[in-house]
């Protein structure tokens, strides 16, 4: 009738069988070894990596029958005990529940005594990081000289929240995410044994999709064998994983780049309608865009990126839309929205705007390409640079932003609101006027060999990182 | 209700009975997904499926079990609902003592856990253990609109099912079922925007009549007309009087302001959340200028949001009045 879940049926029984986590396992099983066993551990890390489980083999490993050894048995006694969890000398206690001073007392005193069965009386405390500070400060004592038979063993996902007396009374060890290769592995192990079919993509997807927790991973095999039987289909897969369509994605950034602001709401109605939720789409997009930008700055982007030849040179087209620049503004954007996003009370319409918002951010002009325009003309010697008329800086965003009222008419759109005073603070069109009125100083300055090579590295960053600071700022009108 | 009486959400239905099928219910779920989707309701049946005399794989509604669950006083199946503003953690020792033990009549106990985002930390800490490891006949079941909200330690030892929006058709068919007409049903799908249950639970004349009041108010507002009628209605008002009023004034602020939005791109006038509005909303946006419609959007998020975090009203009101104003 009933079935134990992937994440409880393979939890590991020994240290052999846990994975990823190389470093842990071999200090703890040096320290059993060697006989160095230390009175207090503290484990923390990331949910689903196996801090639990490697305070229960730890303690099998030091009450086993077989001496106090690396590899318990499994068999003996006090091993099925402990992975029963009717061990009367392991004692495994829920931190969030049993958080007070009136709580812990009663542990503090029976650390005192000798176990009665094993040879170590060990004190799981799980999640202890809800314990209260007087919980803390009560243990104290005990944690630094206990008796020589009792151990104690702390996990913790939030270790910022244990209290510094108490780490420095404990061994810490910090459990890592898992990689995705030992992931994949892993579920391959779990395929083979549960008698599963499913494609090396698929299990590439379920790792993807955990990010770095065997539990999360083990969660979802379970659901996707729930929902298609041993079998399992990349597509079914998808499905369950609500892993976005990359059509879907390019057609949002062709949106953003093409300055296509009405395109907007029909693709989000699109979304919805695909039964994605939206906060998890937003996610998938920040990452499109992150490739986007990588596919552009980075000459050997395919070994970064795990997608198939056709997917890259589409991302390679795409890219070609906007400059890196682009996409980092783009990005700084979404990453700025990311709480907002996350918390506003009606995402459809939070991410509508913020979508129109970014079809209006204008291309970016490099600086480094306006100086070289500077020194064209200034070697054309057709004008002094005193004389230097506006009309012959580079034209890009004032030809844009001219082109607008006639491509789409808007009643009063942020481009035709600008006012010569408002226009030296609105990012949009920065490199119109702003540097006019500096032009003798910074002419001089030019001249200057030092300041060249500095603002040539860094004033394209700078500018491009600028004007979504302003977009805050722009708010005065 | 059996699971094909709950409308829309195919794809969450049958991962249900397929798993009721192979006997693979997990033991801990969370069920999150928009308001009035069907998550609760999806949730009973599926206990009533668990304990039900008649089926295995559905509830036949017509049982002992499934009628005693269906009025509440079923001695397996609890349900637990915040107490005031949070799920506190004296509500929990119920769930963690009883969940280990065998169910007293049914096969399977199980609790629902309601608004699971109301679990404050200490609480959702304090079932991480049951959530982990439950005894095999106990299945809890955790519901949500905002899993934004839930640890990333709870949603980890959780199977995540997500429920999407119920579509436009499907809520136009059930209200012509009840008697609604073509225009009205459709509209009616529009507004509630996937949300079923407020579809059938709303009159036509009463949501008419709020939109009614809340573009006057809003109109009152953009046009600089007799604007003090927005703070005079809640500035000064206490706040369990007019909470529930200002939050949907405000939703529907939000809608007029996205349909503005909407028409100042030029985007297409079927994606309207007020289609019967249009010339409405292409009169008012006249008034808005576009940067002035985007600031006022923000406004009334940052509002909306911290409406649900005990703001104090009147100067929520205030201050959203006068960035509208301002």
């Amino acid at each position: 009738m009933s079935y134990l879940i992937y994440a409880r049926k393979y939890r590991p029984k020994t240290f052999e069988e846990m994975i990823g986590q190389k470093a842990v396992v071999q200090t703890l099983q040096n320290a059993v070894k060697n006989n160095r066993v230390a009175q207090a551990y503290l484990f923390s890390g990331m949910r689903g990596v196996g801090k639990t489980t490697a305070a229960r083999i730890l303690a099998k490993a030091l009450n086993c029958q077989h001496g106090p050894t690396p590899t318990p048995c499994n068999k003996c006694e006090f091993c099925l005990s402990i992975n029963e969890d009717r061990s009367i000398d392991v004692l495994e206690i829920d931190g969030a529940s049993n958080r007070g001073v009136e709580d812990i007392s009663p542990i503090r005193d029976t650390g005192k005594y000798k176990p009665i069965h094993s040879r170590f009386k060990i004190i799981i405390i799980d999640e202890v990081h809800m314990l209260s500070t007087h919980a803390f400060n009560a243990l104290l004592k005990t944690l630094e000289e206990p008796p020589p038979s009792t151990v104690f063993i702390f996990a913790t996902t939030e270790f910022h929240k244990v209290p510094a007396t108490i780490i420095s009374r404990c061994q810490h060890f910090e459990f890592k995410k898992v990689s995705q290769k030992d992931i994949i592995n892993h579920l391959m192990d779990i395929c083979k044994k549960e008698g599963l079919t499913i494609s090396p993509y698929g299990l590439g997807l379920i790792a993807e999709a955990s990010d770095g927790s065997i539990r999360d991973a083990q969660s979802l095999l379970d659901q996707a064998v729930a929902f298609c039987g041993e079998n399992i289909g990349d597509q079914e897969l998808k499905e369950i994983l609500g892993t976005v369509s990359q059509d879907l994605l390019f057609e949002f950034s062709s949106a953003v780049f093409e300055e296509k602001p009405e395109a907007v709401f029909s693709l989000v109605e699109k979304v919805i309608e695909s039964g994605h939720d939206l906060r998890f789409f937003f996610k998938e997009l920040v990452e499109h865009f992150r490739n986007l930008l990588l596919i552009a700055s980075v000459e050997n982007a395919q070994d970064l990126l795990a997608f198939n030849p056709e997917e890259l040179t589409r991302l390679k087209e795409e890219s070609q839309k906007a400059s890196p620049e682009d996409f980092l503004r783009c990005l700084q954007a979404l990453q700025q929205a990311e709480p907002g996003m996350r918390y506003s009370s009606h995402p459809q319409i939070y991410f509508e705007v913020l979508l129109v918002r970014l079809c209006h951010f204008k291309k970016i002009v490099l600086l480094k390409d306006i100086l070289q325009e500077i020194d064209k003309i200034k070697k054309e010697g057709a004008v002094s640079a005193e004389s230097l008329p506006r009309t012959s800086w580079p034209s890009p965003p004032p030809i844009k932003a001219q082109e607008k009222p006639e491509t789409r008419p808007r009643p009063s759109g942020p481009v035709e609101t600008k006012t010569p005073a408002a226009a030296s603070h609105t990012p949009f069109d920065k490199p119109k006027d702003e540097p006019i009125k500096q032009e003798r100083e910074m002419d001089i300055a030019l001249k200057d060999p030092a300041v060249k090579t500095f603002m040539s590295t860094f004033k394209a960053r700078v500018l491009s990182v600028e004007p979504i600071k302003g977009k805050a700022k722009e708010e005065e009108d | 209700m059996a699971f094909h009486d709950i409308a829309g959400n195919s794809r969450v239905k049958k991962i249900l009975k397929l798993s009721l099928q192979r006997q693979r219910v997990p033991n801990s779920m969370l069920f999150c997904g928009p308001q009035g989707v069907g998550k609760r309701n999806a949730a009973l049946t599926l206990a009533k499926a668990l304990n039900c005399l008649e089926k295995t794989d559905d509830a036949c509604e017509e049982c002992l079990h499934c009628r005693a669950i269906h009025g509440g006083n079923f001695p397996d199946v609890i349900e637990i609902v915040a107490a005031g503003d949070f799920i506190k953690i004296d509500q929990m020792p119920i769930v963690k003592q009883l969940a280990y033990l065998k169910p007293m009549s049914g096969r399977r106990r199980v609790f629902l856990v309601d608004e699971a985002e109301k679990m404050n930390e200490e609480s959702a800490n304090s079932i991480l253990k049951v959530l982990e490891e439950p005894p095999l006949f106990t299945h809890i079941i955790l519901i949500t609109e905002n899993p934004a909200f839930i640890l990333q330690t709870v949603k980890s030892r959780c199977q995540v099912l997500s429920f999407s929006p119920v579509s436009k058709d499907e809520i136009e068919q059930a209200l012509r079922d009840r008697g609604y007409e073509e225009e009205k049903a459709r509209i009616m799908a529009l507004l509630v925007r996937g949300n079923l249950e407020q579809a059938l639970g709303l009159e036509w004349e009463e949501i008419q009549r709020r939109r009614q009041e809340a573009w006057e108010l809003f109109h009152a507002l953009i046009s600089r007309g007799e604007s003090s009628l927005f703070l005079r209605k809640y500035a000064f008002q206490k706040r369990n009087v007019v909470k529930e009023d200002l939050e949907q004034m405000l939703e529907l602020f939000s809608s007029f302001c996205r349909d503005f939005v909407l028409m100042k791109e030029n985007g297409d006038p079927a994606l309207l959340f007020n289609p019967d509005y249009e010339s409405r909303i292409r009169e008012g946006e006249k008034y808005l200028s576009y940067e002035q419609t985007l600031r006022t959007l923000d406004g009334i998020d940052v509002a909306m949001t911290s409406l649900g975090r005990n703001m104090n009203i009147g100067l929520l009101a205030s201050a959203l009045y006068s960035r509208m104003i301002g």
